[in-house]
């Protein structure tokens, strides 16, 4: 794949020459020559729209253009300065050969060549057109920074350092897809993650050759360890402050350029079912939020199982008023119970899904549409039963208190096995279901960290992540990190030694 | 990194054994030693659990000045391949027979045993440490209701039913009750020492695992111990001697207060569903690593799951092994593999009724003759669908019926036979049953709110078949007659051990309530 490199000649024409070639029939690659006011000529090559428009004396590479007009010397003593920065570029880059340098233009930057000089310069300027800082869409919290991601894996990389300025915040360069030549960053803090679990992040980012990597998705699933698994292997986040407080717990942070989502691991179960908001709001809150969200998690996936294994074959479970009031509702209903809450979950997600593709104000139209209009009209029609209009309807509210879509999608998934295992055999089938959940939940991994961590296994850390599990412990009790930190590096929140005043002096 | 599926925690092995122990123990050894009388079943229990400590004791002795290397020795490695692949049969065998009984009546015995095998090798496929996680977690989903229902069940005790120093008249039933208890002891002994072994052979090299296995020996011991309690005074000796899983059956008493919840005994179905797999698959574990070790991941899997699926096979077909054998691999290895589920799913499912299909008798008769029968509005209203039983409020009984044992024998045949009647339905007696039937929920009020008598003095289903096994018991049955078209008790059939019955008055029979203990404190009385 990768062509012969040509190094940069001295001769401009030479340069231009093969630079033209690389980028024959681009009619976006805009090729200017100038001649300086001492005869010296120089060849600029940009990307349209990533230098700004008008005047380039207003540019960083108008800047250096005015440097080297005014520098004066032999090519030998203009070369050296250049290498030493003289021109005093904040953000450049020396090339040694004509296909890197047409290479390294694609980051958004200018490349210069300059007669009798054998190097090619970038100069990053203005940069390819993107979305700005905005406010993060896709996970509202109550209390805390609104701040989203961008789609400049600079700017993002920024974000995350504005809220950890610790030296010790390493940032790994990839180039991940051969024709997209895509810039991944990997973020950790040095002494607080397991370098394993970066060597090992290393190693399956360069397991495989991909043609381009658009989004950090496709990371992502290249780098995952159980494909098959619907539950992820990496939590992925647009907020910058959730990402810099992964980071503080010894996380690590994977940056791809051109996607406002960032991939995070190690990850578990109850990573997945914490918001950022659980950390700024006291502990009761956090607490009431989180049981709310693990219960949500469990009756996203079982409640209509359930509600099927107890009507169809042991309603001796149920009060004889509340069977009866089932019995009533379900009269002139033509379908089977199983058919009837089928039907109602497809119907729901169907909607869920029009409402994702439609614009603005037409998707939200869609979910008043759908819910009022065509549930109503189903139970009018005794297509279904009122019951089971309510039942879809609170599994589809507990699917959405889970915080991660990604997540969520895993349990509304696995409840149309549980539906069809509690309709094919009851409670049994109801168990079995669940129990292969639970087999295949224990049996995941996440860069070697049991995904039902801390409920098992979390002896490991002396049982301490219990304190931000199930319910948060207050923040003064919440003293150590998780188990993804390194072991000597645990403790976070102590109390401030209290200085011995002599009172005598 | 931090797994690699082969190393479980102290904790992990220690709630993994628990439920291993646990599931099987607390079927089986209460009924084991029910069957002897007072004094030797603690005997039992105390000879079978010393045995088992000292047995855990004798191995980690052996295990700590010889090292149990399995592999250099082939009789040693066959043997217990052998064992692993028989005890998880034999649990298989309980397990299914337990769902099929208990939770799905109805279905093909093999769509259980595959299901549950199907699991157990999923389980097991990743190693000891992911169903070790999985032991981790369902412990306290196992343990918590568990002890709850055994709390709720104490108010069902009898202290009659603890016949302690029974005194024996012969001295060589004695003897014979000695060899007895000694046989009970070492069904103990077996039901925990078959599965000891299955932590030791991966993890001999452990004291952590010592230190699980002796912890969860303790809590099982516990636990079976105290719930063998509730079990006797429960149902008494002989009735818990014929109830196939007494604690099984007690749970259909657990009722969750609040009403929400009618009667709890499928939902706690789930202890024994995830105790007994447990078990299963600790059992099978140690044979898949052995084979696994010698033929390579996961050939292991597969071969133990199908010798034990085929002893399981053999054990309800009985006949024509090799058939048997050829069968299931055809099964396994053809295009049946993809069908399977297909066929499964076609043939099976029949014991889903809807709801519209059903109707739920409040209440039913009994005729002169011991038969059941609906009222006419009952019949008439509900031509064609299913009766569920599970809500029935009363038995009504034709007086009759108390007239000869023959028949009260037979009508305790019959309520036998109804596995879906709750065991909480009272039983009242009339001369004309039918006249009563429509009245079932007001009747049911009469005997909860009794001014004077606690609900838990009326006979029920329960108490009836229960006496019909130990006949040591006075039992008082409102008898029903109208005033002003209103239900109203005027006299109770006094049953005293089973034997003898006789019409009293009202007054007659609140003295017996006093004197069994059912008069409410606060009630008007009689002298």
């Amino acid at each position: 794949m990768q062509d012969d490199f040509h190094p940069v000649s001295e001769k401009l024409e030479e340069n231009k020459k093969r630079y033209e070639a690389i980028y024959e029939n681009c009619d976006d690659i805009k090729k200017i020559d100038i001649t300086l006011s001492g005869g010296r000529k120089v060849f600029l090559a940009y990307e349209e729209v990533t230098l700004a428009s008008g005047n380039l004396g207003a540019t960083a590479v108008g800047v250096f253009l005015e440097w080297l007009e005014k520098k004066e010397g032999t090519n030998q003593e203009l070369s050296e300065a250049i290498l030493e920065n003289e021109g005093r570029i904040s953000d450049y880059r020396i090339y040694d050969n004509i296909e890197e340098a047409a290479q390294g233009m694609l980051t958004g930057d200018s490349i210069l060549f300059v007669d009798g000089v054998p190097y090619g310069i970038k100069i990053s300027d203005k940069g390819f057109p993107g979305i700005g800082v905005s406010s993060c869409e896709s996970e509202k919290v109550v209390r805390g920074s609104n701040e989203g991601f961008s789609e400049s894996v600079k700017t993002n990389v920024a974000l995350v350092r504005k809220r950890v300025r610790s030296t010790r915040v390493k940032v790994k360069s990839y180039t991940m897809g051969v024709r997209s030549h895509t810039l991944v960053n990997v973020l950790y803090i040095e002494d607080l993650a397991y370098p394993s679990v970066v060597r090992e992040l290393d190693r399956r980012m360069k397991e495989y050759l991909v043609d381009g990597v658009l989004d950090s998705g496709v990371i992502e699933q290249l780098a995952e360890e159980s494909w098959l698994s619907p539950f992820p292997q990496f939590q992925t986040t647009q907020r910058p402050d959730k990402a810099a407080f992964s980071l503080l717990e010894g996380r690590v942070v994977v940056l791809s350029d051109n996607s406002p989502v960032a991939l995070i691991l190690p990850c578990d179960y109850n990573s997945f079912l914490k918001t950022t908001d659980d950390y700024y709001n006291r502990w009761d809150m956090a607490t009431f939020a989180r049981i709310l969200r693990f219960f949500s998690s469990f009756f996203a996936m079982t409640l209509p199982g359930l509600y099927l294994a107890l009507t169809n074959f042991h309603t001796q479970i149920l009060p004889t008023s509340l069977l009866l009031a089932f019995q009533e509702a379900r009269e002139g209903v033509p379908f089977p119970t199983v058919l009837e809450v089928l039907l109602m979950e497809l119907s729901f997600e169907l909607l869920r899904e029009a409402g994702v593709r439609l614009p603005g104000a037409m998707g939200s139209t869609i979910g008043i549409v759908g819910g009022l209009i065509i549930g109503q009209a189903a139970v009018d029609a005794h297509l279904v039963s009122p019951i089971v209009v309510i039942l879809v309807s609170f599994t589809a509210l507990c699917s959405f208190a889970i915080p991660s879509e990604e997540f969520a999608y895993a349990f509304r998934v696995l409840k149309f096995l549980v539906i069809f295992a509690s309709a094919w055999l009851g409670y049994f089938g109801f168990l079995v279901c669940i129990t292969v959940i639970l087999f295949h939940l224990a049996g995941l991994k996440s860069f070697g960290i049991p995904y039902l961590t801390p409920f098992s296994g979390g002896d490991i850390n002396g049982d301490l992540d219990k304190r931000d599990a199930l319910w948060r412990y207050p923040l003064q009790k919440n003293t150590v990190r998780p188990i993804y930190a390194r072991r000597n590096q645990r403790v976070r929140l102590r109390r401030k030694k209290k200085k011995i005043v002599d009172s005598k002096r | 990194m931090f797994s690699n599926n082969e190393r479980i925690s102290q904790r992990q092995g220690y709630r993994l054994l628990f439920l291993a122990y646990f599931g099987s123990a607390t079927m089986w050894v209460p009924k084991a030693v029910g069957t002897l009388p007072g004094g030797f079943d603690l005997l039992a229990l105390g000879l079978g659990y010393g045995a088992t400590g000292l047995y855990l004791w004798g191995l980690s002795q052996i295990q700590k000045r010889i090292s149990l290397d399995h592999t250099h020795s082939f009789p040693l490695f066959m043997w217990i391949i052998l064992q692993s692949v028989l005890v998880s049969s034999l649990t298989l065998f309980s397990f299914s027979n337990l769902m099929v009984e208990h939770l799905i009546a109805g279905e093909p015995i093999i769509v259980v045993i595959l299901l549950i095998l199907g699991i157990a090798a999923y389980g097991v496929s990743g190693g000891a440490e992911p169903f070790a996680r999985a032991a981790e977690v369902l412990f306290w989903v196992v343990i918590i209701p568990f002890v709850l229902a055994l709390i709720y069940s104490i108010k069902g005790i009898n202290v009659d039913n603890f016949s302690l120093f029974q005194p024996v008249s012969e001295a060589n039933h004695t003897t014979g009750y000695l060899k007895e208890t000694i046989q009970r002891a070492f069904f103990i002994f077996l039901t925990y020492g078959s599965t000891i072994w299955m932590l030791w052979v991966p993890f001999s090299g452990k004291d952590s695992m010592r230190k699980a296995s002796r912890n969860a020996l303790l809590l099982s011991m516990v636990l079976v111990v105290l719930a063998y309690g509730v079990l006797l005074g429960s149902f008494g000796r002989k009735a818990m001697n014929e109830i196939g899983d007494p604690i099984i059956e007690i749970m259909s008493s657990v009722q969750i207060t609040g009403g929400f919840f009618k009667r709890t005994d499928a939902l706690l179905m789930a202890i024994w569903f995830f105790a007994l797999l447990m078990r299963l698959m600790l059992q099978s574990h140690v044979a898949v690593m052995l084979v696994n070790e010698k033929l390579g991941k996961p050939k292991g899997t597969g071969i133990v799951s199908l010798s034990i699926l085929l002893l399981v096979y053999w054990m309800y077909a009985d006949e024509r092994m090799e058939s048997v054998v050829r069968e299931a691999g055809r099964i396994l290895t053809g295009p049946f593999l993809l069908l399977v589920p297909l066929v499964l799913l076609l043939c099976t499912g029949c014991g889903a009724v809807e709801l519209e299909k059903r109707f739920f008798p409040m209440s039913l008769g009994v005729n002169e003759e011991g038969d059941f029968f609906f009222s006419e509005e009952q019949k008439r209203e509900n031509l064609g669908k299913t009766p569920d039983y599970n809500h029935t409020k009363i038995l009504l009984v034709q007086q009759d019926v108390f007239a000869d044992t023959e028949k009260l024998d037979y009508l305790a045949e019959q309520l036998a036979k109804l596995k879906d009647m709750p065991w909480n339905t009272y039983i009242l007696v009339a001369e004309e049953p039918k006249e009563y039937l429509d009245e079932a929920e007001g009747i049911e009020l009469l005997l909860e709110n009794h001014p004077e008598i606690n609900p838990e003095g009326f006979p029920t289903i329960g108490g009836f078949l229960a006496e019909a096994d130990n006949q040591d018991k006075t039992l008082l049955f409102p008898y029903l007659e109208s005033e002003d078209d209103i239900p109203v008790i005027t006299h109770y059939i006094k049953m005293e051990k089973w034997k003898e019955r006789t019409l009293i008055p009202v007054r007659e029979a609140n003295g017996l309530f006093r004197k069994q203990g059912y008069w409410k404190e606060n009630g008007i009385g009689s002298e």
